[in-house]
């Protein structure tokens, strides 16, 4: 029988990759009687649908773009290179 | 008609039209303001050289997005030269030895979320999963963002990035999504039940 601490390694393995029939078999066996690994799995599953949002939306925070002050260096830095 | 027709005006205007995207582009992956400006700057620097090579056929901002992504896996192959990956094993420790007793069975509770997913339209969610983010070490969230951001495979990130072998960056990941985890319940989930 796989320990909890086997099977929160498992389950990120999981979201990287196809496991063998026999983790998967062992590996769902747990989950039928652990309430604890069964969450788990379900919130790892909850931030990879977080990092698939961020990955569209950007959610970066408040910044919504360019500083001024970079801006202007990267106006500066097209024409610098613009006249070569 | 080739971009190379153009006047460098029309970089300029490049700018003003995809500079922003650009670099949210940039910060979602490095999470450096500084970083994500000046990758946003090699961008156009490089672009303005290739113009030559560029296709009216595709789209002005896919080709930029396309220079920028190299820029960004370049810088984060730079920075990951001079560290190491070995104290993977290490990585977030204590919070295994809490988690888990000497058999590897839970000693603690793994809450349950109360409707999760209605959080992630929720602006305190993000500025949340923001900070959590930001407290990963940074050469380890750079393998998670490889990951989640480009779809990247164990293996891939093996030949970006100086990992001695896939099965480190299963370990690495792994840690870093049981530290999220406990992020998100600890500053959201445990206040916000109701999220």
């Amino acid at each position: 029988m796989l320990s909890c601490k086997e099977v929160t390694e498992l389950a990120s393995r999981r979201q990287d990759g196809v496991l063998p029939l026999r983790t998967r078999v062992a590996m769902r066996l747990h989950l039928m009687v652990c309430r604890m690994c069964t969450r788990y799995v379900a919130q790892l599953g909850f931030i990879r649908r977080v990092m698939a949002v961020y990955r569209e939306r950007e959610e970066v925070g408040k910044r919504e773009g360019l500083s001024r002050d970079g801006r202007a260096k990267i106006r500066e830095a097209i024409r610098r290179e613009s006249e070569k | 008609m080739r971009v190379m027709t153009e006047s460098p005006e029309s970089v300029e205007q490049w700018l003003e039209l995809y500079g922003d995207s650009l670099f949210k582009f940039a910060l979602a992956r490095v999470r450096n303001v500084q970083v994500a400006e000046d990758l946003v700057q090699e961008t156009f620097v490089a672009a303005i050289k290739a113009r030559d090579s560029f296709e009216q056929r595709s789209q002005v901002k896919t080709w930029l997005t396309g220079i920028l992504k190299h820029k960004i896996i370049d810088h984060q192959r730079r920075c990951a030269r001079e560290q190491n990956y070995e104290d993977a094993d290490t990585l977030f420790d204590e919070l295994r030895q809490e988690s888990f007793d000497a058999s590897g069975h839970w000693q603690i509770d793994v809450a349950q979320w109360s409707n999760p997913d209605q959080a992630l339209e929720r602006e305190e969610f993000w500025a949340v999963m923001n900070r959590c983010l930001d407290e990963l070490p940074e050469k380890m969230r750079e393998i998670f963002l490889l990951r989640e951001m480009e779809g990247l495979s164990a293996e891939e990130i093996c030949k970006a990035l100086p990992v001695s072998s896939t099965n480190n960056v299963w370990v690495i990941l792994s840690r870093l999504r049981m530290k999220l985890r406990q992020c998100l319940e600890l500053r959201w989930f445990n206040r916000a039940p109701d999220g």
